[in-house]
């Protein structure tokens, strides 16, 4: 191990360790020069929750010198989603060199891994169009339609590329809808890596494709709320407006509005997801059947479980398995007395995947509630400590359903009514607690 | 009771005089650490403090000074570096 790697491994590892909402890196075990990055959208901005990847690869000489960093969410180099992020995957940034700084913005040795992606992040901001050099003061009525028009699109496209197409492209789905038929290849077993897909013969290294997922879940209302939002602000079919640093047919971003299309593809996608959820019981029966490392797991895992709730007296809850199979835990939580949550019971579900735990179990609420960090479909957003160890991922749900005065972070915000009043007025906040004991007293007649 | 000392040991530990959990800025190994090209830290390994008031290890920042695009400024403040008197 040399000098660039020993620091590599430490700053993949301190990012990982930290669980930031909007940054994620991987690499291949074999390979820790080359990094794939997730960045999430920033909330309040066009790119608000959507999945952008890119790839970095770092030199011998790093530290000294600066990685070559490339965006790959571009629609295949159709599509720039920004001044300083090239449909050919060219990111202008000074720290890294792809651009002329200012004396004392250049590269240097304190740079690393994360400050690169904080700075790719800082241009993904509300209004993209001040990025382009000479636009930062451009006030005139020209320019702020021009703001205005680069907004518009940039939500379309963040919606349409960056995640439905790419969740289309998890799922194997075809923007009609329909299905892409996969034969599955002689020999080929369950217990894949999921972080690889195999495509004529070549391995992908897809390492973001469950995190994606289960965040598409979480911001699922906020996308179809953002849908609704936008829409009303075009015409269907309206054609996108060129801006003037936008090069025809090169390096731009050209189309037009179909908001009725992204909510048909989006809602797919929704759908998709549950049936492969659903596909995750009778696959863990399999598994269980051929006596496989994972059902072992589960079992054990559920079975201490059990045990460590019915003696602890900090909570009372109750899990079991559905029809006996450990890749489907219920769980029903009694509220603590005392507190809001006093008088509910709350059931709700992890589903577990024969990839556990590469993938994440699906969590979701069948007691309809009324709160900021559970969506209208159930789903949490709640934080596991470990997320290999399952009796973690209930105490997280725990956690957030008894969380006393939390934060404000509108990444973990799922509901977004709720929120607004949660976060709102004296009054709002009144009517919150209202409508959030109103479903905790309706929550028994749900058991 | 009287005791005679016939035979003793001395144990000593030591660190540089460093805030406890501060880190080289270039190599991000603890300051009490040696830098990834050095298997143990002491004066084999020694620190330096610029005139900045950023420290480093003295090969880390050996490593970056060489460099011509370091042009001779500190990683952190890009400030001239200067070792402090």
């Amino acid at each position: 191990m040399n000098q660039s790697t020993l620091r590599l491994t430490r700053e993949l590892a301190d990012i990982q360790k930290s669980n930031d909402l909007s940054l994620a890196v991987a690499c291949r075990d074999a390979d820790i020069r080359n990094i794939k990055a997730l960045i999430v959208g920033p909330p309040d901005t066009p790119y608000e929750f959507g999945f952008f990847e890119f790839t970095m690869k770092f030199p011998k000489e790093y530290p000294g010198k600066a990685p070559n960093v490339n965006a790959i969410t571009t629609n295949g180099g159709r599509c720039r989603f920004n001044p300083n992020i090239y449909a050919g995957g060219k990111v202008c940034l000074s720290i890294l060199g792809t651009w002329r700084g200012e004396r004392g913005e250049e590269w240097s040795s304190a740079q690393g891994l994360e400050s690169i992606l904080i700075s790719i992040q800082s241009l993904m901001s509300a209004n993209p169009y001040e990025n382009e050099p000479g636009y930062e003061n451009a006030n005139s009525q020209h320019h702020k339609d021009n703001q205005t028009a680069y907004a518009l699109k940039i939500r379309h496209e963040t919606l349409r590329i960056s995640i439905i197409q790419r969740l289309e492209e998890y799922l194997a789905l075809k923007p009609d809808g329909t299905s892409i038929v996969r034969q599955p290849e002689e020999g080929e077993s369950s217990d894949n890596d999921p972080q690889y897909v195999e495509e004529g013969g070549v391995y992908f290294f897809e390492p973001f494709k469950d995190l994606c997922k289960r965040r598409f879940l979480w911001y699922y209302d906020t996308y179809l709320a953002s849908i609704e939002t936008e829409r009303a602000k075009v015409t269907e079919n309206q054609q996108f407006v060129r801006m003037p640093f936008e090069t025809v047919n090169s390096n731009s971003m050209e189309g037009k509005f179909s908001y009725s299309e992204l909510e048909r593809r989006i809602k797919n996608i929704r759908r998709a997801l549950d049936v492969e959820a659903e596909k995750w019981g009778p696959e863990g029966l399999l598994a269980l059947e051929r006596e496989e490392g994972v059902a072992a797991n589960l079992q054990r895992q559920f079975e201490q479980t059990k045990v460590y709730f019915s003696k602890s007296d900090a909570v009372t809850l109750d899990i079991d398995l559905q029809d006996k199979n450990p890749f489907i835990w219920q769980v029903s939580y009694i509220g603590r007395p005392m507190t809001n949550l006093d008088g509910g019971l709350f059931n709700f579900t992890l589903r577990f995947s024969v990839r556990f735990p590469e993938e994440q179990p699906r969590v979701q609420f069948s007691t309809p509630l009324f709160h900021h960090r559970i969506n209208n479909d159930g789903i949490p957003s709640y934080f596991p400590g470990r997320p290999d160890d399952v009796r973690s991922h209930i105490e997280g749900v725990i956690a957030l359903l008894e969380e006393d005065d939390p934060a404000y972070d509108p990444r973990t915000q799922l509901n977004t009514e709720a929120s607004k009043l949660y976060w709102g007025t004296k009054e709002e906040k009144r009517e919150y607690s209202k409508r959030f004991r109103r479903a905790v007293q309706r929550s028994m007649e749900y058991a | 009771m009287k005791v005679k000392i016939k035979e003793w040991h001395a144990v000593a530990t030591w660190r540089w005089d460093m805030p406890e959990d501060e880190v080289c800025g270039i190599c991000r190994v603890d300051f009490d650490g040696c830098c990834p090209n050095c298997k143990y830290p002491g004066d084999d390994c020694p620190l330096i403090v610029g005139k900045c008031h950023h420290s480093f290890h003295l090969h880390c920042i050996l490593s970056w000074i060489n460099q011509e695009s370091a042009k001779g400024l500190c990683p952190m403040c890009r400030q001239k570096f200067e070792v402090a008197a």
